[in-house]
């Protein structure tokens, strides 16, 4: 399954340095990354390490010191529709419906209207908004709104998807939900994805790899190949075991 | 439906005070003007209100005072609607050229503090007396304001929901008019507010100052002939006409900012 072929995307030994007050910060030491095509990996690392500047990087939306980032053969040089976003913030237009952000990116494509409404209600209807067309986000509850960031960032058919901590604005109910959701999504539309989450239970729950990150700077520490099937059960004996290993190894880090 | 009942009655509570404030203002100014000697220097309401509604078919001076309205009223007007057009215009314009913005800001934070009315003299030597002069301070009056407002949104627009744009595809020459402006329009019509003011107060005054007609010549006539009863029946006729459109821009901004407002 892993050859060079079907490696969706691939950083080879990216940093990233800001200057702050004269000083500078090495937030990303060397890192060098394949992502396959099909595969769910979660970047699993504690605190504010350089996680959101990784998927700032492999999207396009900020460039790196020093390496380079490619998809397929090639180089990203800065944002676009085959490289889709899920944020933290969730940052939906507010001034436009759940229809009206969920066809946002066929529309700047100039898919013809008809065509783009169809393809915006299935996945409305495939994230469980369907009667909520209309609304505005601001009616809508935290949950809810993600969803329609989840629906909008599959809408354009994406080769990969960056999801950068989505359910870490939500309550814990929410969040489990939205977990199991997303799994039966992506079972759906399936897409490459690259996940970022501070909550262990979360990584092991979706992965199917599972790469922990060293602290600040942030550089690769071990990957675990998770590939039992999904959906799993988190009181299963070995998500404990593997709970606990991560675990364990992060803490030295600390 | 609940719900919809306990809101209908706390509209009903804010409206029945609104209604038991003015009639108290209205009796204290009676029984002050009838009772004291304050009656010498101001007419009670029921002898301004009377004048008030006389003038709808009396005329002063050459028309009625709804006739005055409608004239001050089409002056605003024309006059907003452009400082409105072009001020969202430079604003925008400010905010997505920085060689604009090196122009014109600077030139902006000097003229900002000047107040809208001194600009009355300098209108009438530059564009005469006819309706130019008041074109000019009621677009000032507008223009200043919005462009003020629009830039200042445009230049804090959320810079997430612009990258979320150009992920979803979004060309960077699309961005100023599909993202910018949207996201802006609330403080835009926080501009359009403080802009509207600013027009009907240059009007009035610009009118005090020379015109044959509109509400501000109204009340200065009212000055010139010591006719008290008149200058309080013109200030009775703009507190209405800034209540009405006070009351229209709020109208306005519902629709358009519908998506502003959270429901819960």
């Amino acid at each position: 399954m892993e050859s060079k072929e079907n490696i969706a995307i691939r950083c080879e030994n990216i940093s990233k340095e800001f200057s702050a007050k004269g000083r500078k910060i090495r937030v990303i030491d060397s890192l060098t990354l394949n992502i396959y095509d099909n595969e769910f990996v979660v970047l699993y690392g504690p605190g504010q390490c350089g996680k959101t500047t990784i998927i700032n990087i492999l999207s396009g939306l900020e460039p790196p010191t020093t390496g380079e980032v490619f998809q397929k053969s090639e180089k990203v040089t800065g944002p676009g529709p085959q490289r889709a976003v899920v944020y933290q913030s969730i940052s939906l237009f507010p001034w436009l419906t759940v229809m009206g952000n969920v066809e946002f990116g066929l529309k700047a494509a100039g898919v013809e209207t008809a065509k783009r409404r169809q393809r915006a209600q299935e996945l409305i209807d495939l994230v469980g908004l369907h009667g909520f067309e209309r609304a505005f986000p601001n009616s809508l509850s935290g949950g809810m709104q993600q969803r329609v960031g989840i629906a909008r960032a599959y809408c354009i058919a994406p080769s990969i998807l960056f999801m950068d901590e989505p359910f870490g604005a939500l309550d814990a109910q929410t969040r489990y939900m939205m977990e199991q959701e997303i799994i039966r999504i992506n079972s759906k539309e399936k897409r490459t994805i690259l996940f970022v989450t501070n909550n262990i239970e979360e990584a092991i729950y979706l992965a199917d790899r599972i790469i922990v990150l060293n602290n600040c700077p942030t550089s690769i520490k071990k990957e675990y190949k998770v590939d039992w099937e999904k959906p799993r059960d988190y009181t299963d004996k070995k998500f404990l075991e593997l709970r606990e290993e991560i675990t364990s190894i992060v803490d030295e880090t600390l | 439906m609940k719900k919809l009942t306990l809101e209908v009655r706390q509209n009903f509570i804010v409206i029945e005070y609104a209604i038991i404030a003015i009639l108290g203002f209205l009796g204290i100014w009676h029984i002050a003007v009838t009772f004291t000697s304050i009656g010498k220097l101001v007419p009670g309401p029921l002898q301004v209100l009377a004048y008030f509604f006389q003038s709808f078919v009396v005329p002063i001076g050459k028309n009625t005072i709804q006739e005055h309205a409608l004239i001050s009223l089409e002056r605003v007007l024309i006059g907003y609607s452009v400082g409105v057009v072009l001020g969202i215009a430079s604003g925008i314009g400010m905010a997505g050229s920085k060689l604009f913005e090196a122009i014109f800001k600077p030139l902006f934070e000097i003229i900002r503090p000047i107040p809208t009315i001194a600009w009355i003299p300098l209108a009438i030597l530059w564009f005469g007396i006819g309706e130019m002069p008041k074109y000019f301070i009621i677009f000032y009056g507008a223009y200043a304001n919005v462009t003020l407002n629009t830039y200042a949104a445009a230049k804090s627009v959320n810079p997430t929901l612009l990258g979320a744009a150009r992920m979803l595809g979004m060309k960077e020459k699309d961005l100023l008019l599909h993202i910018v402006l949207p996201s802006s329009i609330p403080q835009i019509f926080a501009g359009m507010q403080s802009g509207l003011s600013a027009s009907w107060m240059g009007v009035i005054a610009a009118e005090m100052v020379k015109s044959n007609n509109g509400i501000g010549w109204v009340i200065i006539m009212g000055q010139e002939s010591a006719n008290t009863v008149q200058i309080l029946a013109g200030m009775v006729a703009i507190a209405v006409m800034g209540f009405l459109m006070a009351s229209g821009m709020r109208i306005l901004e519902g629709r358009l900012c519908s998506w502003n407002q959270k429901k819960i």
